[in-house]
């Protein structure tokens, strides 16, 4: 009688273990987990020079194509330049360019991305 | 047989772990909520709490909560409030016409009518001009006066211009 109730424990905890396993495989179905990422050609820049912009929208390994990225480039010091928003492809990729004035500000800038309620930065520096 | 003693044993154990630590955990979630009583009434003070209703308008400019100008500003919760603190609140504000243009904050339709005299509304976005798709870091304080009284909700609205500069 023992025996037979820690079978049906055992029985038991798997039956739990699989409905976990199957709410959270339908959940990361239903729900999206959106995973962005941005990057630039170079680590350094010139003014004049033009700064291009690439990144990526996934939801895990499945790109997220045609949703719109909103871009800023953000300075050292004062004002951010609001880029105008790039589309993802089927690869989920997206892709922008900055041309950098020639009055801007020598330091660390940011390139700040936003899709879907994420967001990424990616960092150079203007000479 | 070894299995099940082992469990029972196990389980009691649990168990004598367990209750101990739910009556804790109950006994904190009690304290919690009897301190975050006290503070909200500490020291016999009235709290004033501007509800979430508070708009924010934005005539000319876009406003945001981030950078990249993907989520609008629309209303502002500043949370309790107590007579003499100055609260702040960051947005971002966008330049969405074709040419530089200032900027310039103001409030109406404060409910009660007249609660305006007892606050003061300040914002750091300076008075360089914000160049055509630029975007700009302000902060924007609320100020209650130490001799406010009779007010114990309020709700305003408050209004961002943006102005092209000649």
């Amino acid at each position: 009688m023992e025996i037979l109730l820690a079978e049906l424990v055992v029985v038991l905890a798997l039956v739990i273990v699989l409905l976990i396993l199957l709410v959270w495989w339908l959940l990361r179905k239903i729900v999206l987990v959106p995973t962005l990422t941005v990057a630039v050609d170079k680590a350094e820049y010139l003014r004049g020079e033009v700064v291009n912009i690439s990144g990526s929208l996934m939801d895990g390994t499945t790109p997220l194509a045609g949703k719109s990225v909103a871009l800023a480039v953000v300075p050292p010091t004062g004002d951010a330049y609001s880029l105008p928003p790039a589309t993802t492809d089927n690869n989920g990729a997206f892709s922008s360019k900055w041309g950098v004035p020639a009055d801007a500000v020598g330091g660390i800038y940011g390139v700040v991305a936003g899709a879907m309620g994420v967001s990424a930065t990616k960092t150079f520096k203007l000479k | 047989m070894f299995f099940f003693e082992g469990r029972r044993m196990v389980s009691a154990g649990v168990k004598r772990f367990l209750i101990p630590a739910g009556i804790i955990a109950i006994l904190l979630a009690a304290l919690g909520g009897i301190r975050h009583l006290t503070l909200t009434f500490e020291g016999g003070q009235v709290i004033y709490r501007i509800p979430a209703g508070a708009q924010m308008l934005a005539l000319g400019v876009g406003l945001y909560w981030d950078v990249t100008c993907t989520g609008p500003v629309t209303m502002v919760d500043w949370g309790t409030l107590t007579p003499g603190q100055t609260k702040g609140v960051t947005v971002y504000i966008k330049n969405t016409g074709n040419g530089p243009m200032r900027g310039s904050i103001s409030s109406d339709n404060w409910v009660p009518d007249g609660a305006g005299q007892y606050f003061d509304l300040t914002w750091d976005f300076g008075s360089l001009p914000l160049e055509a798709g630029r975007v700009r870091k302000t902060t924007i304080y609320i100020h209650v006066h130490d001799d406010i009284t009779g007010i114990t909700d309020f709700s305003f609205n408050i209004i961002i211009t943006g102005t092209q500069v000649e």
